[in-house]
């Protein structure tokens, strides 16, 4: 009864995490039954859902580049031919290792080397399991709940201790429809220099601060924290969870470009238009896509096409507006 | 008819069309400078999990560089040969003999080659990265008198000097002096051509100052003078009789901040007790000849009281007020950066031909 294999699925499930969300047909948003089922690898040509598609990796879908495995996370549901060939055992950016573990073989949709569901416990497990009950208690819209010891539906997209604004159609639009962020307002937070930033108490990983730039970082904490980004211009690596400056070139970014998302220091109840720059704040989405996308570094633009000194505000200069 | 339509097109039509056009233009300030972001940058310090950092040297580096730069002053400003490096920036540093200085061999500033070499501190500015500590002066620069231009943004403590020279910040040339790490922050908002910028009062001002010499003014000839004649090169800003520097902008007082004895010590006229400098070249005696007549000397260069929109080849002893006037500066006889004869000079001090001390000196 399962998608691709005869086994019986963890929690009495008929599909995978992919057999269901990636289907691989030509709907974005596809239907069990009457249920409407956002597809995270697809080959609809009228575009993709805010987190990508993980079909730029695939090649159902053509994207900018060589070599696919730049487009996007290598989830081990793809198929072996897909995983991950280059770094070393541990994701970019990393804090410290995995310990000898090959991330590569393990880098799962959902679990302890996954991104969605509850992966506060070091014996976590892995794939549908990760996320048992999400589905039936499921919040959306504003999602802002106390703690992060509440069960993955609670959270933002199934992402443990994440807040945010969850638009129902999950599909970033434009600049009046779209999902919202949630960023903090001070200088990075400083990821990985304290266990406790990424790290429960019982060995499993969780985003603490409730930021999708500190869920990020769980993984990819070298690019997030002081000691290896810096608290202050001149920055050493780029800067997220940190507000945009309200001087200068940033102070023109003031209409929500849905291609380069802002992140909100406090939950919405909807989306909305405006960008206040010296309180709004740049996250690792406002440049990346979080599952896969058209370009290299899962970038939402082709970033060797962003020109200095010429060429259309987009890309970059949505925020380095006189680049 | 035809005609009167026509005149209403050019006229009328064509001008709001053009403005209408305009306004609709994104509200943007480009840059003199142009290119691709990841050319210079890396954001992550990272690619495919390998550091994309460099050394000035071009190799790998695992921790990054201020402002997300790929490489630093020196790796972007160097290279073998040409006038321009594999970023597209002006070379200041060939890691081969250039063989001389001058149009064709290096740009304006002349060459850190042969200050890198093994011996050769008298021969161009001790960068650090580039040159080790000038084995004979130590950090503290010759002739350096921090009264000699009071209110300078080059705040070297009275005290002295405690470490080496660098391309910018408090004991650099370049950029944004207060404070070592703020970086130079002028490229992207650089401007070009004739610059006469009177403020100084923050970073953006880098950008538009002379090379980035902060509240410096020039001309910047744009291919840095790779390809220059007498017609075509910079124009450096000079002020006839500042001897006490109340005028910041001259390229002899962005010297005399580290150089003060030399200007401010002098004599103030003839006879003179050190060679004197913002001071109009005479348009009398052996001066009037300048260059026997041919105009601007690239191997004697003269400030202009005034930067016009292009440089000129006229050069007029005597005129201290006009872009056509001759200002005696310390790049009349020194490179900036460096050159291939002692005290950096721009000839053979020991053996000056015309082209040296001559250019000026035609009598002698």
């Amino acid at each position: 009864m399962t998608n691709g294999t005869s086994s019986a699925q963890p929690l009495l499930l008929k599909y995978t995490c992919l057999g269901c969300h990636g289907m691989g047909g030509s709907q974005k948003i596809a239907y069990i039954g009457d249920i409407p089922v956002p597809q995270v690898l697809h080959t609809d040509p009228s575009g993709d859902l805010a987190g990508g598609n993980f079909a730029y990796i695939t090649g159902a879908k053509q994207g900018n580049g060589t070599n696919p495995n730049r487009f996007g996370h290598n989830v081990i549901e793809l198929g072996e031919a897909f995983r991950e060939t280059a770094f070393g055992n541990d994701p970019p950016g990393h804090v410290h290792s995995f310990y000898g573990v090959d991330v590569r073989k393990y880098l799962s949709c959902a679990g302890y080397m996954g991104c969605h569901g509850d992966k506060r416990y070091y014996d976590a497990p892995q794939g549908t399991a990760a996320i048992k009950g999400a589905h039936h208690n499921n919040l959306n819209g504003k999602i802002d709940p106390p703690g992060t010891a509440n069960p993955p539906g609670y959270y933002y997209r199934f992402l443990q201790g994440v807040k945010g604004y969850e638009i129902s159609d999950w599909q970033n639009l434009d600049s009046t429809h779209h999902n919202e962020y949630y960023g903090s307002t001070s200088a990075p937070v400083n990821y990985g220099s304290f266990c406790e930033n990424c790290h429960t108490s019982s060995g499993g990983v969780l985003a603490r601060y409730g930021t999708i730039s500190n869920f990020c970082a769980t993984c990819h904490g070298n690019f997030h924290q002081q000691s290896t980004v810096g608290t202050s211009s001149p920055w050493l690596r780029h800067p997220t969870d940190v507000v945009i400056p309200n001087t200068g070139e940033f102070g023109n970014y003031t209409v929500y470009d849905p291609s380069v998302p802002v992140g909100r220091t406090y939950v919405p109840s909807s989306p909305s238009s405006t960008v206040t720059p010296g309180q709004d704040v740049v996250t690792c989405l406002s440049c990346h896509y979080a599952h896969a996308g058209p370009y290299p570094s899962m970038l939402r633009w082709n970033y060797s096409n962003v020109e200095a000194g010429r060429g259309s505000v987009s890309g970059c200069k949505v925020c380095h507006r006189n680049k | 008819m035809k005609s009167y339509v026509r005149f209403l097109t050019f006229t009328l039509v064509l001008p709001i069309l053009i403005f209408t056009v305009l306004l609709l233009v994104p509200d943007v300030t480009y840059s003199a400078i142009t290119g691709v972001c990841s050319t210079c940058h890396t954001m992550h310090n990272s690619f495919q999990g390998q550091p994309m950092a460099k050394y000035s040297n071009g190799t790998s580096k695992p921790t990054p560089n201020p402002v997300l730069l790929i490489t630093d002053c020196i790796g972007c400003h160097s290279g073998p040969v040409g006038d321009k490096s594999t970023y597209g920036a002006p070379i200041v540093y060939h890691t081969s003999n250039p063989g001389g200085t001058g149009p064709g061999k290096t740009l304006a500033g002349g060459d850190f080659y042969w200050v890198a070499q093994s011996g050769g501190d008298r021969k161009g500015h001790n960068v650090a990265g580039l040159a080790n500590q000038d084995t004979l002066l130590g950090f503290t620069p010759p002739g350096w008198d921090p009264n000699a231009t009071a209110g300078t943004k080059h705040v070297v403590a009275p005290s002295g000097w405690t470490q080496q020279l660098t391309c910018y910040g408090t004991y650099g040339c370049h950029g944004w002096s207060d404070g070592i790490n703020y970086g130079l922050k002028g490229h992207h908002s650089n401007l070009s051509g004739a610059l006469t910028s009177s403020d100084i009062g923050n970073a953006s001002s880098v950008g538009a100052s002379y090379r980035f010499l902060l509240g410096i003014w020039g001309y910047e000839s744009s291919d840095w003078q790779w390809n220059a004649t007498s017609a075509t090169h910079n124009e450096y800003y000079g002020v006839n009789g500042n001897t006490n520097y109340s005028n910041k902008h001259t390229i002899s007082y962005l010297c005399a901040e580290c150089h003060g004895v030399f200007h401010s010590q002098t004599g103030g006229s003839s006879p003179w007790f050190r060679h004197p400098t913002d001071i109009v070249l005479p348009g009398t005696g052996e001066y009037a000849n300048y260059n026997n007549g041919s105009g601007y000397s690239l191997a004697s260069p003269v400030a202009r009281p005034a930067i016009g929109s292009s440089s000129s080849s006229t050069v007029t002893p005597g005129d201290a007020s006009t872009s056509n006037g001759a200002i005696v500066m310390c790049l009349s006889c020194h490179r900036a950066h460096g050159s291939e004869y002692d005290s950096i000079l721009r000839w053979e001090y020991s053996n000056a031909t015309q082209a040296g001390c001559k250019v000026c000196h035609t009598s002698k």
